[in-house]
């Protein structure tokens, strides 16, 4: 297992350096380049701004000045200024992480959650009812776009019966309440996590109808095993090793999800921040939150790999 | 083409294939049902000029109305019949994920045979190119692109291509590393078949069911993605319609005209539905040709 | 002596799309304690449906439709369901054929065989552990208490089998099924398995129903009896000799023939016979093997025959048994 994560890990690291380059090229494709923090809405002096240009390492070749940022976001986790309010860029993205941390993670429970014992159920009664549901309900629900859901969720759920919040994270005013926190948090992990409910369910039905037939159940079965232990102990890790790889191979779209619920449901995390950094063009911004969106998408799939490798002793054992 | 080439396709290739495709395609009562709901809506998108009204037409004094004779879904904000807009949007929407799916196809095809023709050290660094491609935030990325580059109906298309071809390349390597070991590519190499001859002529052919099946549900995907990028203002941009951007402003009508916000989703849910119905159908009636 | 397995006009069908697929169609035999029965018959004749509906472990499209089995004189094929459980694993238990798909690749293999004691016998769990080991050790896995937490897809194929066997013999089952045991197995691995099973059957005194193509196999673990196949049917039933030296059906003649190197046993398979076995939906009239049979005569075309006894303890299913040839096996 050592070597396998060894592996992996090894093989984020031209990924990484691909979102740096990426980040790094942002800045500089940017209207004024990375000039413009100085620039942005006043008028510098041509000689003013040769100084700055100077002091900022800019008449360097474009590479050192690739390093030099490299260095300085990683060392000193500096990521800039926004143009908008001249706050540190870090600053920002850490005060909404949690709350996008917190959406994901939710939206991932209830995903797992409900898609999970659905796929198992239609497996285990193939072509009965509750499959043929589970299975209109998992075209349908793959279909929905994320933001028409959000609104619909908020035109039941909020103008017309008045049952929750529409937007937001808490009641304002109010000391911290578990409750309230969760009141707020209903909607849009349910929003955000019924694409996903939808789509595992399949696999685990396909998954675990597949691994019904493996051999290894008629092993079990002249055991003495009853259905319930051959299913529970036998099949289901079998099952969710593909399962899994699949689930940590769409955490990138748990991401992209958030930014539109984070958006439609005015969740201060990182979502709706790029939103608002996209809509006043805010660069350094928009630069910072793409880096580290994609550290947490490398870094969930990273947990997804060792919860495959956890379960899978074909690797566990290399 | 000579003789013993042409045997050697028409031998995996057999002529009565599309009858029994329809045949088993019949058997999936969704998959036809929603195949006739999209190509009434393709007729509708082509009418789409002679039968409503212009979409653009505002009337300031007949704002938020809503559904009667002259206007069977209301008009909007602006006064706008929205049934036109939602007509009208179609052919944005679908052109674009139309558009963004055969540049993806064109691209992933590319790949895709590249890698499994030649394997080895290509085949590996395409492949890795195409994991790291899996693994980037697609959706902030795609905002981005819009946001430097600007978006309009081709740079739409490309950022989505973009980012969707790679299913396409992995399937198509699949296909061409299955297939390079069969009997009729390797004597297509024994006669001294150029490397493009075989991959046109032999293999291309021979791995279009899984491609057919990807591009169909790819669709479904670009109409999703298109509608949330111009829902969230950074695609097509107003006036022109697209069925994600009539819903940008929807939070200022939910109260006041909800049926506003309700039609362009149901439009969007409907027509995925049916490419991912379509798509399903098209896997069952290509069952034959797909391999595991 | 009562026999400890009886099996009476089993027939086990599968109900598919096509029609019904009689895999098993009136397969009868007994075996008493101890004794050891060769299966033999092509591929596809129903073999493996006939040890699987003994445990019962037929599944959908497939149904046991009739027939009994009488297992220390109950009938398993009525027995209810918690209670057949009891007895799969523990008194009769089943070795298959291809060690690799029949393991469990996520569990370690001490796990999956120590899983079958602690299910049947009242014991700890670390009770049943070592004596998992044990097993392990006896089954001849060297290192045994090493290897014990090594996963199926560590070891050779030969190791694999040898863990199944170790599952079977957990209980001291009073009969042991064998389907194919070293089909999927090297040639040289074939003989230390089959001496392995044959040791073990022996110590333990236990019956062995031994299912093989290969006649070397039947003759290699000292078989008393042996049940030829064919489409689903027992076509011969008797002792060794008789089958070998004085086959009466045609089929069984023709396999006997297809073989020729009797002596040299486990080494040679035995080469298919001439024509295809039938398509068992779409039976031929008549006797089934007429088709493919040299001496098929008008009546064998319209009537099925019955399993009658010619001599004693040698049953036959043919209009027209080669009585008075007595084929030897070199002939
Ligand atoms: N699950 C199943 N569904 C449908 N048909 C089946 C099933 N299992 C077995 N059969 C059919 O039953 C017949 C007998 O199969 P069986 O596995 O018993 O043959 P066998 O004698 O063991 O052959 P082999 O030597 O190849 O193992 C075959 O024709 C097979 O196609
Ligand atoms: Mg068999």
């Amino acid at each position: 297992m050592g070597f396998y994560l060894k592996r992996r890990l090894l093989q984020t690291i031209p990924l990484l350096l691909i979102i740096a380059i990426l980040c790094f090229i942002l800045i500089h494709q940017t209207p004024g380049g990375p000039l413009s923090v100085y620039t942005f809405g006043r008028k510098i002096a041509p000689r003013d701004i040769e100084r700055i240009k100077d002091s900022l390492g800019l008449n360097k070749p474009l590479y050192w000045q690739f390093f030099y940022w490299l260095r300085q976001v990683v060392f000193y986790g500096d990521l800039g200024y926004s143009y908008v309010t001249w706050q540190p860029v870090s600053k920002l993205i850490w005060e909404r992480l949690p709350n996008t941390v917190i959406l994901m993670f939710s939206a991932l429970f209830l995903s797992i959650l409900f898609a999970f014992p659905i796929g198992i159920f239609s497996a285990l009664k193939k072509y009965s009812l509750f499959d043929y549901v589970a299975t209109t309900f998992s075209f349908i629900g793959y279909s929905i776009p994320i933001f028409w859901l959000g609104l619909m969720a908020q035109l039941v759920f909020s103008v017309k019966l008045g049952l929750l919040p529409s937007g937001g994270v808490r009641t304002p005013g109010l000391p911290f309440n578990l409750l309230d926190r969760i009141k707020y948090l209903v909607l849009p992990s349910f929003v955000l996590a019924l694409t996903f409910i939808a789509s595992w369910s399949r696999y685990m039905r396909a998954s675990l109808l597949g691994k019904l037939r493996e051999n290894y159940v008629i092993t079990a079965r002249a055991k003495g095993l009853s259905e319930v232990a051959i299913l529970f102990k036998h099949v289901l890790r079998n099952a969710l090793i593909p399962v899994v790889t699949i689930v940590g191979l769409q955490l990138p779209l748990i991401f992209s999800g958030a930014v539109i619920t984070e958006t439609i449901f005015a969740w201060p995390g990182i979502g709706r921040l790029l939103f608002h950094a996209l809509l006043r063009r805010d660069y350094p911004l928009i630069q910072g939150i793409l880096l580290i969106s994609s550290l947490v998408v490398i870094l969930s799939n990273l947990l997804a790999d060792i919860a495959y490798a956890y379960i899978n002793p074909r690797i566990r054992y290399e | 083409m000579n003789k013993r080439d042409k045997n050697l396709t028409i031998s995996t290739f057999p002529t009565g294939i599309f009858l029994e495709v329809w045949r088993r395609y019949k058997r999936h009562k969704m998959a036809l049902v929603c195949s006739f709901i999209l190509i009434f809506l393709y007729l509708l998108m082509i009418l789409a000029p002679w039968i409503t009204p212009n979409p653009n037409q505002q009337d300031l004094s007949n704002r938020y109305s809503p559904p009667s004779l002259k206007h069977w879904l209301g008009t909007d904000e602006l006064g706008r019949d929205f049934l036109a807009r939602l007509i009208h949007g179609a052919r944005v929407s679908l052109t674009i994920a139309f558009t963004a799916v055969l540049i993806a196809l064109l691209f992933g095809i590319l790949v895709g045979s590249i890698a499994g023709y030649y394997g080895g050290f290509i085949d590996n660094f395409l492949m890795r190119f195409v994991d790291i491609m899996l693994t980037l935030p697609e959706l902030p990325l795609l905002l981005i692109l819009a946001v430097l580059i600007g978006a309009n109906f081709l740079t739409i298309s490309l950022f989505i291509a973009a980012f969707s071809w790679m299913t396409v390349a992995r399937l198509v390597r699949a296909e061409f590393l299955g297939l390079k070991k069969k009997e009729f590519i390797e004597a297509a190499i024994a006669l001294g078949a150029s490397s493009w001859r075989i991959i046109f002529r032999h293999l291309l052919p021979n791995s279009l069911a899984p491609v057919i099946v990807a591009a169909t549900l790819g669709i479904a995907d670009a109409i999703l993605i298109e509608s949330a990028l111009s829902f969230l203002g950074f695609g097509v941009q107003p006036p022109t319609p697209s069925w994600g951007n009539m819903l940008t402003n929807a939070h200022d009508f939910l109260w006041r005209a909800p049926y506003l916000a309700i039609f362009p989703g149901l439009f969007i849910a409907l027509t995925v539905l049916s490419f991912n119905y379509v798509g399903d159908g098209l896997r069952d009636a290509l069952d034959p040709f797909l391999k595991e | 002596m009562q026999p400890l397995i009886e099996v009476d006009n089993l027939k086990t069908y599968f109900f598919l799309n096509e029609g019904i697929l009689k895999a098993v169609d009136g397969v009868s035999f007994s075996l008493k304690k101890g004794e050891v029965l060769g299966i033999v018959g092509e591929s596809g004749c129903g073999k493996t449906v006939t040890a699987l509906s003994i445990l019962r472990l037929v599944s959908p499209p497939g149904q046991i439709v009739q027939g009994k089995v009488l297992f220390k004189g109950t009938d398993l094929i009525t027995l209810k369901e918690e209670e057949m459980r009891k007895i799969r694993g523990n008194r009769i238990a089943m070795i298959f054929q291809d060690p690799m798909t029949f393991l469990n690749p996520s569990f370690n293999i001490v796990n999956q065989v120590s899983e079958v004691i602690l299910l049947h016998q009242n014991v700890s769990k670390k009770e049943a552990f070592e004596k998992g080991v044990n097993l392990l050790e006896k089954v001849g896995i060297p290192r045994a208490r090493e290897r014990a937490f090594n996963y199926p897809h560590q070891l050779s194929g030969g190791m694999r089998q040898r863990v199944m066997i170790a599952m079977a013999l957990s209980c001291q089952p009073d009969l042991l099924l064998a389907d194919e045991p070293t089909t999927a197995l090297d040639v040289t691995i074939q003989a230390q398995i089959l001496d392995l099973i044959k040791e073990i059957q022996k110590e333990t005194h236990s019956s062995l129903i031994l299912i093989t193509h290969n006649l070397g196999l039947v003759a290699g673990v000292s078989s008393n009896y042996v049940m030829v196949m064919y489409a689903g049917r027992t076509v011969e039933y008797g002792r060794i000799e008789q089958i070998f030296y004085h086959s009466a059906h045609p089929y069984t003649f023709s396999l006997l023939k297809a073989f020729p190197h009797l002596d040299q046993g486990s080494k040679v398979k035995f080469k298919p016979i001439k024509g295809l076995p039938p398509n068992l939906i779409n039976l031929p009239e008549g006797c089934s093997f007429n088709p493919r049979c040299e001496w098929a005569r008008k009546k064998c075309l319209k009537l099925a025959p019955k399993l009658v006894e010619i001599f004693p303890e040698h049953l036959v299913a043919c209009h027209f048994p080669l009585l008075r040839s007595r084929p030897s096996s070199r002939s």
